[in-house]
């Protein structure tokens, strides 16, 4: 019996470890405090709007964080410019000009739509519709040649009889 | 029409293998061919020399290259011997942009690599390199005589992007390829 853990003891364990993968798990990531003390804002409003500008670009130094969870010295410096262009007054117009002129379109999280980016944002439903037009097709000749009887066969036959059908109207 | 499904597999598979080469950390600029941002800052002089600004208007009419430097990026180190070949090897002018850098640390590390530049803009809070859309050092431009950007590389140059991607695009520009060419 030793080193057998009784089955109760077990079974509350794995509860209790269980329920603290749960809490740990429900800590959202933003808690991660930022490289930077916290900023103020004259109006809340601000302070929305800043929140919802660091989510729609990409950090560029670690491309999969977006601006609000990278630490990089990059993503500070154009946090600090964001912050600086809402309390001046720049719409969202001006602040994405900006990033977009210095980074390119990549720097955006959801690409502008136009130009090179619609293959981006059509191409899916254009492979879609092909791939649905392709198993159309095949379905209607399945069916065709199940009703035909053996395909092969069945084209050559008719192959053999346009022939003769065409040597009798010629007359030759 | 026997052979489409293997085309499309082909074409599909041709695509991917494409896009396996692309090296995801290179970012196409935005600037390319666009003109490149005018800025005035302070140079790096030598401690005991009086503070002397540049100007970015003052390259206009000459075919110039910009490298995003800093004495705390260890790319740099490696990448350094190919400016070194460089300012021997053309007669065009190399300013270095000292990217977020201590001017102290940016002399020392100079005079312990080398100094290959014609000019050292010190960008100690980086507000330069933010205009230029610099997110990785190091990084070079090429600007043409018009003030336009017209080539950038990213990461360091070793002599193959020296020899096949970089000099090409200054000798381009400056229609005088060979050693000491004249701009």
């Amino acid at each position: 019996m030793t080193g057998r853990v009784p089955a109760r003891t077990f079974v509350s364990r794995t509860v209790s470890m269980v329920a603290l993968a749960l809490a740990l798990a429900s800590v959202p990531w933003q808690a991660v405090p930022a490289a930077e003390p916290l900023v103020s804002f004259e109006t809340d409003a601000q302070r929305e709007r800043y929140d919802r500008l660091l989510q729609e670009y990409r950090c560029l130094k670690c491309q999969n964080q977006d601006l609000a969870g990278s630490n990089a010295a990059l993503a500070g410096d154009l946090r600090r410019e964001i912050r600086t262009r809402i309390i001046e007054g720049a719409d969202d117009q001006v602040i994405d000009e900006y990033l977009v002129a210095r980074y390119g379109d990549f720097v955006r999280y959801k690409p502008r739509f136009g130009g090179i980016n619609l293959v981006l944002w059509l191409g899916p439903f254009v492979l879609l519709a092909i791939g649905l037009g392709a198993g159309w097709a095949m379905a209607r000749r399945g069916r065709r040649e199940a009703v035909a009887g053996h395909p092969a066969v069945a084209r050559e036959v008719d192959e053999s009889a346009l022939h003769e059908a065409r040597r009798l109207l010629d007359g030759r | 029409m026997r052979f489409l499904p293997l085309l499309v597999v082909l074409g599909i598979g041709a695509f991917l293998y494409v896009g396996l080469s692309h090296d995801p950390s290179v970012i196409p600029s935005p600037l390319i061919d666009k003109p490149a941002p005018v800025f005035s800052a302070e140079r790096l002089v030598a401690m005991d020399e009086p503070a002397a600004p540049f100007d970015s208007e003052t390259m206009d009419g000459s075919v110039w290259l910009l490298n995003v430097w800093a004495s705390w990026c260890g790319p740099c180190i490696q990448e350094h011997p190919q400016l070194i070949a460089f300012a021997a090897e053309r007669d065009v002018p190399l300013v270095g942009l000292n990217y977020k850098d201590q001017p102290a640390d940016a002399r020392a590390w100079l005079a312990r690599h080398g100094d290959p530049f014609d000019t050292v803009i010190s960008d100690v809070g980086g507000d330069v390199g933010l205009d230029f859309g610099v997110y990785g050092v190091p990084e070079t431009f090429v600007i043409d005589a018009e003030g336009r950007v017209r080539y950038k590389h990213v990461g360091p140059l070793d002599r193959r992007a020296l020899d096949e991607l970089l000099l090409p695009a200054v000798d381009a520009l400056t229609g005088a390829p060979g050693t000491g060419a004249a701009s």
